[in-house]
């Protein structure tokens, strides 16, 4: 479980979060989306503890994010790969496990060969596409099996027909082994398939506009992208990200 | 002030050459076609000038010269070569421990690296031909001026190389180790002294070759032993030869010294040019 309570936080003068509340269950995937500058990567960088709140505080299972972090509760995903370019695919992800150590995780070879990257693990992240090198970066983020994933556009970089078929991995991978998720986007759809729930937050100081359930059944395959409730759900979340778009300006 | 012209002109050609070797780095076949063009170049330039010019023997020696001089003096030119070879190596070691030592300190103490920035330029810029002067003067003609001479050259390539490179690994990478909750000598060993490896590599091609020429213009000052002492006492004999062998004892020195870089470099980063398969 991940609780945000009243957190703000300042990068000079500038609000980024105001008294944002939020809480996360365990298994549930949320979607942070908004305008640029609402502060959803603010949101997922302090839950990684990667930045300290200026007020208000988040529990991450009761601890700080810090020491979740230190006992490997958390992967992170970030929109550039976090790969070092001088190790192959297979000794990119095992560098988590020579960090974290071995208890309780997955096997690297397993998961790559999972992942669909059965042919590449000896491939290096420049001999990758994109697409690949995301799903090497997503392996190495969730080998050491943490119970909560924070995912910053993992495929914001990647073009429209890769985005989506990687979208409907994630879900496939995610419904193989529940994990709590924060998934952070500008794509209503990916938002919309992938989704528990969706937080719209506005910006200027950022902040929760709306937060979305969509009653969708799992698991949602492609074939699903054009069905009528999916897309129903889609104009949801769209004209609430209008209404926080309006708020923002 | 002689001396230092010279060595501005040899840095500078050196500078010039891995330039062009950086930018030739795409056209691999042509480089090795290049490199013999310009071996057999030398003889047949060195030649022409002299018919040309008609320059006589003790001005311009001709390559037979030379060559016999190589040949019949080899045991002193080697006993020499080694002690020029011996000032470098020396000295490039210290170079590297302690220009590695501060670009690691002012990684993890910015404020050294504030303290010691006007040191470095001042270092880097003073005219170190007057400070081996001095040294020499306060020193004699022991290795240790020498030695010294050959840390100023060399030191602040790689010292600004490796502080930059140290800097340059990729934040996403830094905050994945930091939510790993990986130690800093993890953080250090498989993330910063990684991204730092090229710009070491490139520190290499400029300070290498570096070494040796700040040990023959530190012998060249004052030293009865080495190949820049060898210069000097070829030009007092008025033996021209002597010197130009030593020229080319020294420039082979040097050049093997920048090959040698890219050979390692070349293995270093070998898996940049693998294939797909």
């Amino acid at each position: 479980m991940i609780e945000f309570s009243q957190v703000s936080k300042q990068f000079g003068d500038v609000e980024a979060l105001e008294e944002v509340s939020l809480t996360i269950q365990d298994g549930e995937f949320v979607t942070l989306i908004g305008p640029s500058g609402c502060g959803k990567t603010t949101m997922l960088r302090i839950a990684a503890g990667l930045e300290a709140p200026s007020g208000g505080r988040v529990l991450v299972n009761g601890d700080t994010p810090e020491n979740a972090c230190s006992q490997h509760q958390i992967g992170v995903a970030f929109q550039r790969p976090a790969l070092l370019a001088s190790r192959t695919a297979l000794k990119n992800v095992r560098m988590t496990l020579e960090i974290t150590g071995r208890e309780g995780a997955l096997s690297p070879d397993e998961l790559l060969t999972d992942f669909g990257l059965g042919d590449f693990h000896h491939h290096y992240p420049h001999q990758l596409s994109g697409g690949m090198q995301q799903r090497v970066n997503i392996a190495a983020a969730l080998v050491h099996n943490p119970a909560i994933l924070l995912l910053d556009e993992p495929f914001g970089a990647l073009d429209e027909l890769t985005r989506e078929s990687m979208g409907e991995w994630l879900g496939g991978v995610l419904n193989r082994s529940s994990k709590t998720v924060i998934f952070v986007t500008h794509s209503v759809e990916e938002a919309t398939i992938l989704s528990d729930r969706v937080v719209v937050l506005s910006a200027r100081p950022g902040r929760i506009a709306e937060v979305i359930e969509i009653g969708l059944p799992r698991p949602r395959s492609k074939a699903f992208r054009t069905d009528e409730n999916f897309l129903r759900e889609v104009a949801r979340v769209r004209s609430s990200l209008y209404q926080a778009v309006e708020l923002s300006a | 002030m002689f001396a230092g012209g010279i060595l501005t002109s040899l840095l500078g050609r050196f500078a010039t050459q891995s330039l062009l070797a950086a930018h030739g780095r795409d056209i691999k076949m042509n480089e090795r076609l290049a490199y013999l063009i310009m071996v057999v170049s030398v003889p047949i330039i060195w030649v022409l000038t002299i018919e040309i010019s008609g320059a006589p023997s003790f001005l311009i020696p001709p390559p037979g010269m030379v060559a016999d001089i190589l040949w019949s003096e080899q045991g002193n030119l080697l006993f020499h070569t080694r002690i020029t070879i011996v000032t470098a190596l020396t000295g490039y070691a210290v170079a590297n421990v302690i220009a590695i030592a501060l670009s690691v300190s002012f990684l993890y103490l910015p404020w050294l690296e504030a303290l010691a920035i006007p040191w470095t330029v001042v270092i880097k810029n003073v005219p170190f031909v007057t400070i081996a002067t001095i040294m020499i003067i306060i020193l004699g003609d022991t290795p240790l001026p020498k030695i010294i001479i050959v840390v100023l050259v060399t030191f602040f390539p790689i010292l600004a190389n490796v502080t930059k490179g140290l800097k340059s690994a990729d934040s996403v990478l830094l905050d994945r180790m930091q939510t790993l909750d990986s130690s800093q000598w993890g953080i250090f060993t498989k993330v910063r002294w990684p991204s730092a490896l090229p710009y070491y590599i490139a520190a290499h091609e400029i300070a290498f070759t570096g070494s040796i020429i700040g040990a023959v213009v530190a012998e060249w000052l004052f030293a009865r032993e080495g190949l820049g002492a060898l210069i000097v006492r070829g030009m007092s004999q008025y033996r021209a030869d002597r010197v130009w062998a030593v020229t080319m004892l020294a420039s082979a020195l040097a050049v093997g010294a920048y090959l040698l870089v890219k050979v390692i470099e070349r293995y270093l980063f070998r898996w940049q040019v693998e294939d797909l398969t």
